[in-house]
């Protein structure tokens, strides 16, 4: 069995590799990182402020680009999740796979296993870039090899680590999602609203709605937030809890709560993907 | 052995207030070419998906090889392809059929080139699926099928989308392929095709099954015998006496009797009892179009 899942695996990462889909995905995450490696090497170089050298020194470039970025990572990860399944309904081909045998269960699940991989594969990619964008702008700074930055190196591959395990349960909504609707694009598109929604709609609720900050604390969003972010996305949800006196959930609640959406969205979508009929090709 | 590869029973499959599959029970028996005939939207695509595994049946039950097979074991035992075969646009032919080859694990490398060589797309094999023809698609699929030598075959039209020299050059494979017990089951709408390929048929109309049998038997049981005789009157007067005469006509200046070939000597011996001398006499074999004709209603022999 799992000498069967890794064969599927391999060759779900062969097809993965050859689509354009993931490779613009990386590049657009790429830029975005990168983007803030320059824009920290520029303030500081005009207005010489020193928290802005975080942003451009190793190691604290890579935690905070990483950290920064992840809610752009979320949506990219979702979109690279739909379309992976999505686009065997699309095509038609999940009726040829399906018919050579391969199980239905151990298909999806190495499906899930190629995207998370790649997740982490995309998220290790742009720390190089960062990495390599640091030293560019390091070298460019005026005695930029006197700098330091406060992060550490644990921490910057900590928080890469997080940000994987985060994209899990997201992956896996837009998985669930787009086995529910045998399309890439309404998975696409009901996961993308409602991780906006939750963005927006919790933090209000948190202000309006007595003890919801309880409740907040195991939804997917904070738990995220929780988790990984850094900088602005933290202290707003920092903010909104203070505000309406409540607390921020611990990372160990929050690691459980992104664990058991993980396995709710995983059973779902592998449960609904068994019991189906697989029609032919309708479409992205 | 059992001499059944495919058996169903009570097969049905609703989808809402339509049953797409009624109460269907049929078998395949092992090493022969089997037919499944029937217009579109008769249940044919439907039946051979939940063969395949696609779509459950609403009730019935069905049995690939013999019972203790598991089914994800016994489609590793198939090569099929249902409705136009759909690949991955943006892999080549060559990495289609590998990628297909290694998930179900059976066959090498050379087995690809062998195979895209036999169906005809030795030449395009490493251009990308999306620059195909209809045509090379269905040869593709076909390829596909034959990935790892399987016991089993089940073809849904697979001639669909060629030109009449590709559908010709595809049957006469399949021909092929149905030598060396190998088991075809060949799904199609086109009459002509079964008759030419087929040993034995199943003729499906709105879900249901109306009639199996081996090709011969069934158009056998209702073979014809035309003629002309010296006195057309008095031999319709005397045959109209012979009890295993079924029916007898006139038809384009012939007499035409519902009585199998086997027993023209019986009728012409009849005949010349009376004084009617018989001046011409040949077989007429009733084709698998009036065949289906009859056993259906249905009124075109493309099936559409």
């Amino acid at each position: 069995m799992i000498l069967h899942l890794l064969s599927l695996m391999r060759w779900e990462w062969f097809k993965l590799r050859r689509r354009w889909i993931p490779w613009v995905l990386l590049g657009i995450f790429t830029v975005f990182t990168q983007m803030l490696v320059w824009i920290g090497y520029l303030v500081f170089r005009s207005e010489g402020e020193v928290g802005a050298q975080e942003l451009f020194l190793l190691p604290g470039s890579v935690t905070l680009g990483i950290g920064s970025m992840f809610g752009i990572a979320i949506v990219l990860m979702v979109t690279l999740s739909s379309s992976v399944v999505g686009t065997e309904y699309g095509w038609g081909t999940l009726r040829t796979v399906i018919a050579r045998g391969p199980g239905r269960w151990p298909f999806l699940l190495a499906k899930f296993c190629v995207v998370v991989l790649a997740g982490l594969a995309a998220l290790a990619v742009a720390a190089v870039f960062i990495g390599i964008g640091s030293i560019v702008t390091t070298g460019l700074t005026e005695n930029g090899s006197e700098l330091t930055s406060s992060g550490e190196w644990s921490e910057a591959v900590l928080t890469i680590l997080k940000a994987a395990y985060v994209l899990v349960p997201y992956a896996l909504l837009a998985a669930a999602l787009t086995v529910l609707t045998s399309s890439a694009t309404v998975g696409l598109a009901i996961t993308v609203g409602y991780h906006i929604a939750e963005q927006i709609v919790v933090p209000i609720l948190i202000i309006f709605v007595d003890g919801f900050d309880a409740v907040a604390g195991f939804t997917l969003g904070i738990s995220a937030n929780t988790l990984v972010s850094q900088g602005g996305a933290q202290e707003f949800i920092f903010l909104v809890t203070t505000i309406a006196g409540g607390e921020l959930p611990g990372t160990t609640q929050a690691f459980l709560v992104l664990l058991g959406y993980s396995i709710f969205f995983a059973a779902v979508a592998l449960w609904l993907f068994q019991k189906r009929d697989i029609t032919g090709a309708k479409g992205t | 052995m059992n001499n059944s590869v495919i058996r169903t029973q009570g097969l049905t499959k609703r989808y809402g207030p339509i049953t797409a599959v009624d109460n269907l029970s049929m078998e395949v028996p092992r090493g022969r070419i089997f037919g499944l005939l029937g217009p579109n939207g008769s249940g044919k695509t439907t039946t051979l998906s939940i063969l395949l595994g696609l779509t459950n049946q609403s009730s019935g039950s069905f049995n690939l090889f013999d019972d203790s097979a598991t089914h994800t074991d016994a489609l590793h035992r198939i090569g099929a392809i249902v409705e136009t075969p759909a690949f991955y646009p943006y892999l080549s032919g060559r990495n289609n059929l590998a990628y297909f080859q290694a998930i179900s694990a059976k066959g090498d490398r050379q087995e690809l080139d062998r195979l895209l060589d036999t169906v005809g797309l030795g030449t395009r094999a490493n251009d990308k699926f999306h620059t195909y023809s209809l045509g090379m698609k269905q040869r593709l699929g076909l390829a596909y099928a034959l990935l790892g030598d399987p016991e089993v075959l089940i073809l849904d039209e697979p001639t669909n989308g060629m030109d009449p020299a590709g559908m010709a050059e595809i049957r006469d494979l399949i021909r092929r392929l149905g030598t060396g017990g190998r088991t075809v089951l060949l799904s199609s709408h086109l009459l002509h095709e079964v008759e030419a390929v087929c040993d034995s048929v199943a003729i499906l109309s709105k879900g249901k099954l109306i009639a199996q049998g081996d090709v011969s038997d069934l158009l056998g049981a209702g073979a014809q015998v035309q003629f002309r005789t010296t006195d057309d009157a008095k031999a319709k007067e005397v045959l109209s006496a012979v009890d295993w005469i079924k029916g007898l006509e006139e038809e384009e200046g012939y007499l035409v009797a519902n009585a199998p070939s086997e027993r023209s000597g019986e009728l012409t011996a009849a005949l010349s009892g009376a004084g009617v001398y018989v001046t011409e006499m040949r077989p007429r074999a009733k084709t698998l179009e009036q065949y289906f004709l009859e056993v259906t209603g249905e009124t075109d022999g493309e099936l559409t």
